[in-house]
C-alpha cells in the first residue's frame, strides 16, 4: 500500500509538472476552493 | 511573528495585522476574523495589511475568502498595495468565472480526478471494468489501447468482515480517470499536454500494475468501503488509494 502511496504522489507531481504556472494556479486555486491543502 | 489587533468603535471593526501571513499564523487570523464577525454582526470588518511583511499564497487565499464575506482589505505599504490590486484581480476573475459555474464545477471534478490518479476503488476481480460514471472512455485505455467496454458493471462489494489476518486483495483500476472537455478547456491545455498526459498516465498504469496485483493485509480496524454509487467525484477523489482501502 506505500508503494499506492509514492505512485499517486508521483504521478500528482509529474502531471503538476506538465502544467504552466498560469495552469497550476488555476489548479490550486480550485484545490484550495474545494478544501484542500495548498501546496506550499 | 504574527501579530493581530482588534479596534473597535461602533461603526466597524478594525483588525490590525502585522507581521508575516503565513501558513502557522493563518488560523489565527481567521479566527480573529470569525470573531470579529460574530461579535460585532452586521458591522464592517477592515483588515489593515499594512504592517504586513509576508503574504503566503495560502494568506492570501484566507484574504480572499475574508473579503468574500465582506471585509474591507487596506493597507498603505508596497506589499499591502500590491496583495490589494492581487485581490481585486482576484474578484474580477471570479465575477467573470460566474457567468459559467457549470464549467467551475466541471473543472474541479476533473481537477480533483486528474490529480487524484483514480477516483474509485473497486472490489472488482478485473480491472478492465471501468466505472458507469460516464459514457466517455477513460483516458488510460485511449493511450494504452486498452479495450473499453461501456456495459461492462463492476462486481458487488462484500458486506462481511473479514477475520483479522485474513488477506483481502483490493483491485484499484485506474479506469475512473478522465480528462474532461471541461478540464482541457478551463485550463487551456495544449495539444502537447494533452498528448503527454495521456502517454504519462499510460506509463504510471505500467508501473504500478505490479503493485496492484500484490495482496494488501487489512488489519483489525478494517471496515467496509462506503458505497457512493459509483459517482462520488467530491473533494474525496483527491484522497490517497490508501484511504480507499
Amino acid at each position: 500500500m506505500a508503494e499506492l502511496i509514492v505512485a499517486t504522489s508521483r504521478f500528482q507531481s509529474e502531471l503538476y509538472s506538465l502544467l504552466t504556472p498560469a495552469q497550476q494556479r488555476k489548479v490550486d486555486e480550485a484545490r484550495d476552493a474545494e478544501g484542500e491543502t495548498p501546496r506550499p | 511573528m504574527f501579530k493581530v489587533t482588534t479596534i473597535d468603535n461602533q461603526a466597524q471593526s478594525v483588525l490590525i495585522v502585522e507581521g508575516s501571513l503565513v501558513g502557522p499564523w493563518l488560523p489565527e487570523l481567521k479566527r480573529t476574523w470569525d470573531e470579529a464577525r460574530q461579535t460585532h454582526e452586521g458591522a464592517t470588518v477592515v483588515v489593515d495589511l499594512t504592517k504586513v511583511t509576508i503574504v503566503s499564497q495560502h494568506g492570501e487565499n484566507i484574504l480572499f475568502q475574508m473579503m468574500n464575506e465582506g471585509a474591507r482589505v487596506v493597507g498603505n505599504s508596497f506589499l499591502a498595495r500590491e496583495v490589494r490590486k492581487q485581490l481585486e484581480r482576484r474578484r474580477n476573475r471570479q465575477r467573470e468565472d460566474g457567468n459559467d459555474r457549470y464549467r467551475r464545477a466541471s473543472f474541479v471534478v476533473g481537477a480533483a480526478l486528474l490529480l487524484a490518479m483514480g477516483g474509485q476503488s473497486s472490489w472488482a476481480s478485473s480491472r478492465n471494468l471501468p466505472h458507469a460514471a460516464s459514457d466517455a472512455p477513460p483516458i488510460e485505455a485511449l493511450s494504452a489501447g486498452i479495450p473499453y467496454d461501456r456495459e461492462a458493471q463492476p462486481l458487488p462489494m462484500p458486506t462481511s468482515r473479514p477475520q483479522e489476518g485474513e488477506v483481502v486483495v483490493a483491485d484499484l483500476p485506474f479506469s475512473s480517470l478522465q480528462l474532461s472537455d471541461s478540464l482541457v478547456s478551463y485550463l487551456e491545455l495544449t495539444q502537447s499536454q494533452i498528448a503527454m498526459i495521456q502517454v504519462l498516465v499510460g506509463t504510471e498504469r505500467q508501473r504500478i500494475d505490479p503493485v496492484l496485483t500484490q495482496p494488501v493485509q487489512i488489519g483489525s480496524s478494517w471496515s467496509p468501503p462506503q458505497r457512493t454509487g459509483g459517482s462520488t467525484r467530491s473533494k474525496s477523489a483527491n484522497l490517497p488509494l490508501s484511504s480507499r482501502v
